[in-house]
């Protein structure tokens, strides 16, 4: 073997550009919490990519057991021509092992799903008509950032496969592949470096394993080699179709108790719509993530998010098992327009029925209707599912967008605290636009991506819906109802509704009192102060004050001082002549017995004439309170 | 570089006052930064947090950050364990006090840096108050938590200085109507003259809570605090669209998805 399939690198030609590879930049956002959420979440998106129609996927990860790591001559045979070029000057490895160290090594085995067909030989890209097989040994071998995927796939950019060599201390991998077409069995591997430099030549960054016809790689074909592979590696697959990945020398991040949660939270609806089941075999034992075990396994492992996933994966099921009849649908939307959630009293209608649940408590789910419009064709009617419920455990709000079951982590509505909501969008026109406008960790649904923007008519609108729906549909569901509730605090705020008979005793006198119980002319003040020759008046914007009958030691000068009341701290002092000016419009001051002798800021100064006299001042704010004192000025001011 | 948030153990959070110390007399050393990794001053989180010392380009994009980054923790851990955010703060140590031309660094009052959580400082601590803020607002916090992470706004001070304001929706989405400029997500110029004028932050908080009296105010939404206003507000008004755009660029969030 040794002599025939071993690792190359192509030397590179003078003046060809130098270009180190990024693809693993592509998976370092915020969104993506660890290296073992990137590799579960590419790694089963491309599995789901290539399933086989009414199949569910099975994808097994499987962690070597120490016993089984490969050592000496066993390992060498697998690594021959490598090592030299990851122990290049500048080849970007930082914490390289040694060559003797045994190799553990990860396995990332699909089921159920067709193989990377397509003739091996292909090297560059063809003319596929319609209908025409898509060949993905070819660009899943040869292309970067660069993909045939269609419309509704999940993964499109090309680069969900560039997570297996970033999972390996090494940057390397192997893949071993059935074909479900012809049933080929291939095996090729691949290293992702930088442009590096051995005895005095440069080579290029991607180094392939296999057959080579000059430099060009080719799969490794023979049974006896391809049997010592899977026995060594512990591969399980026999001559079901799939691919088979191995990631030697994982990264330490890979762990089992990473690996699971990640599953749960980026797959848990495929999983539990039976689409998929992911085993993952380690320390000799194998976790299986189906529809029934997927809750109990989220109760029994005590993660800390353990309880989060479980509620999670309850509402999931719930709405999956939710007959349509049980939707409520919203109004379909006018097929010209871009559609819209503000102002849309029909939303409110349809919605109303479920207002008394939701609040109560209870899980509601709801179907949206949006037409997807495609630029250059026919718009069609598509929908996708919310599903919502009030949860005061959650400390924030929680919100997971599943298209076509992979969770597109990134996204937030802006949905208000303690309501978990799932929208998930099955329906693979909608599907298909969403996708368009995915980054490509697939964290983040992006308007402004080039490869969404012009593709759809109305398409950022038709994000921003998918986008906001929890939000828009919570915030109706809590609205509260139009009009004034008049019975909303009666069982804190009560008063005895008075009989005829306790209406005959009351106090007569009371009765006369102006404007209090109704029984007579309220008139245009109320009485808010009295001293011993003033009275003050409320009026509407301001107040009046009149000299007190029969009063005696009368001032000659008064100075009238208003502010706006405040709840905390002194009125006066917290004045601002941007409140009024008592000299300035709209406040007008009207005196009667009296003479306004100064007007400045908040204050008045009032020079009394008649004891009888009356000073009015109106332009208040009527929906602030004033407050007013009265001070007597011993000296003329 | 991605790296496991720890929290500054007691000992720990004394090393970093006592830099913090020296900062103020006049000192040039560098941040303690082997505090965050030995075990000695430091300790694990209950939960695996990963951060990474990356430019935040306002105390928003912080909190967000911050509020996504936390998600493993329980929420009674990271509002109480203080040697959590005194980690956070000497690890962002470049960003919550950064150096100055002159080579030295002007840490500011302890809680800055090392949040006590009283009620009247909590806001003040340069990670917690915006990650705080976030948390409650999401994206109707643009305009509160505008500016670098090293210096409050006006606008954050005056409305996280009072309990009720920073607690009421409604009061950011009227800030956010007024003195929100949407081209840049940033506050309109001259909203927080320091120096009272008709209709800025600073009349805009007095009138509230002349209001208050009135109204219940911190109850209402943004367009009914809006109309309560006065007309001394109306210049701030005039850039049209809802109040309730809650939030714009620099990333989407609320108000830019609503068209």
């Amino acid at each position: 073997m040794a002599d025939a399939f071993f690792w190359k690198f192509r030397r590179m030609q003078p003046g060809e550009m130098n270009i180190d590879p990024i693809e693993s930049e592509f998976f370092s956002t915020e969104a993506l919490g660890s290296l073992a959420d990137a590799l579960v979440r590419e790694a089963i998106q491309n599995s789901l990519d290539a399933r086989s129609l009414g199949e569910p996927v099975r994808v097994r990860i499987a962690f070597s057991p120490p016993g089984a790591w490969l050592q000496g001559e066993r390992a060498a045979r697998y690594f021959a021509g490598l090592w030299r070029h990851l122990a290049a000057d500048r080849s970007g490895l930082a914490r390289l092992p040694s060559p003797e160290e045994p190799v553990g090594f990860l396995v990332v085995e699909d089921y159920g799903t067709r193989g990377l067909q397509g003739d091996p030989r292909q090297s560059e890209d063809e003319e596929i008509g319609p209908g025409g097989a898509r060949n993905d040994f070819y660009y899943f071998w040869r292309n970067v950032g660069r993909s045939r995927k269609q419309w509704s796939e999940l993964g499109r950019w090309g680069l969900g496969k560039t997570v297996f060599p970033a999972a390996s201390r090494i940057n390397s991998f192997f893949a071993l592949t059935v074909r479900r077409d012809d049933g080929r069995r291939l095996l090729m591997g691949q290293s992702v470096l930088r442009i590096h430099k051995l005895d005095g030549a440069r080579y290029y960054p991607y180094g392939y394993f296999g057959q080579f016809q000059d430099d060009f790689a080719l799969p490794v074909e023979e049974a006896g080699v391809l049997g010592a592979f899977c026995h060594d590696f512990a591969i399980k697959r026999g001559d079901e179709p799939g691919l088979s990945v191995v990631i030697p020398y994982p990264d330490p991040d890979l762990k089992p108790e990473a690996i699971l949660p990640s599953v749960v939270r980026h797959y848990f609806l495929p999983i539990l719509a039976g689409d998929l089941v992911v085993e993952i075999a380690h320390d000799r034992r194998t976790e299986v993530l189906d529809a029934r075990s997927v809750l109990r396994l989220a109760e029994s492992t005590g993660w800390a998010e353990g309880p989060r996933l479980q509620s999670l994966i309850e509402l999931a099921r719930w709405g999956l098992d939710l007959p349509e009849a049980r939707y409520v649908r919203l109004p379909e939307p006018p097929p010209e327009a871009a559609p819209r959630w503000a102002g849309d009293a029909s939303v409110d209608a349809a919605l109303a029925p479920l207002r008394a649940a939701f609040n109560d408590g209870r899980r509601v789910a709801v179907r949206v209707p949006v037409w997807v419009k495609p630029a250059d064709g026919e718009g069609a009617l598509a929908s996708f599912e919310v599903f919502l419920e009030r949860d005061d455990a959650l400390s924030g709000a929680e919100e997971h967008f599943v298209r076509d079951g992979i969770t597109v982590a990134g996204v937030r509505s802006g949905l208000q605290g303690g309501v978990r909501a799932i929208v998930c969008v099955r329906d693979r026109r909608l599907s298909a636009l969403l996708g368009d406008s995915e980054n490509p960790a697939h964290t983040e649904w992006q308007e402004r991506s080039p490869r969404f923007k012009e593709r759809y008519r109305h398409g950022p609108f038709t994000l921003r819906y998918v986008k906001s729906a929890p939000r828009e549909i919570v915030r109706s569901l809590t609205r509260p109802a139009q009009g004034r509730d008049f019975h909303l605090l009666r069982h804190l705020f009560s008063l005895e509704v008075p009989t005829e008979e306790t209406v005959a005793t009351k106090d007569k006198r009371k009765e006369e009192r102006i404007g209090v119980d109704g029984t007579a002319e309220a008139g245009q003040v109320e009485t808010v102060a009295k001293d011993r020759f003033f009275q003050l008046q409320k009026l509407r914007g301001g107040f009046r004050l009149t000299g007190a009958p029969g009063a005696e030691a009368v001032p000659r000068f008064v100075e009238v001082v208003a502010a706006y009341e405040v709840r905390r701290g002194n009125p006066f002092s917290l004045y601002e002549p941007f409140d009024f000016e008592m000299d300035r419009p709209p406040i007008d001051v009207q005196t009667r017995g009296a003479q306004a002798v100064r007007r400045e800021r908040n204050r008045v100064v009032v020079r009394i004439d008649d004891p009888g006299f009356q000073v009015t001042m109106k332009g208040f704010d009527p929906r602030r309170d004033v407050r007013v004192k009265v001070l007597r000025l011993e000296e003329a001011p | 570089m991605v790296e496991l948030a720890r929290a500054l153990s007691n000992p720990g959070i004394e090393r970093f006052r006592a830099y913090l110390a020296e900062l103020r007399a006049g000192a040039a050393a560098p941040p303690p930064e082997a505090l965050l990794t030995d075990p000695r001053y430091s300790t694990e989180l209950s939960a695996e947090v990963r951060v990474e010392r990356k430019l935040f380009a306002s105390r928003w994009g912080a909190g967000e950050y911050l509020w996504n980054r936390l998600q493993p923790l329980p929420q009674e851990e990271i509002e109480a364990n203080r040697g959590l955010w005194a980690w956070l703060s000497l690890y962002y140590f470049d960003q919550v006090c950064p150096r100055r031309s002159d080579g030295s660094r002007k840490p500011g009052q302890d809680y800055r840096h090392v949040p006590d959580f009283s009620f009247r400082t909590r806001y003040r601590h340069l990670l917690y108050g915006p990650y705080a803020v976030y948390r409650r607002h999401r994206g109707y916090a643009i305009l509160v938590l505008s500016g670098p992470l090293h210096q409050e706004q006006r606008i954050y001070r005056e409305i996280t200085s009072r309990t009720d304001l920073i607690a009421s929706r409604g009061v950011l989405e009227a800030l956010n109507a007024l003195y929100l400029d949407r081209s840049g997500g940033i506050p309109k110029r001259g909203a927080q003259a320091a120096i009272p004028r008709p209709g800025t932050v600073l009349r805009f908080v007095r009138v509230l809570q002349q209001l208050d009296v009135t109204y219940d105010v911190y109850g209402m939404s943004g367009d009914e605090i809006l109309e309560l206003l006065p007309p001394e507000f109306d210049e701030w008004r005039g850039t049209g669209g809802s109040p309730l755009l809650g939030a714009v660029a620099p990333r989407p969030a609320i108000g830019s998805e609503r068209g």
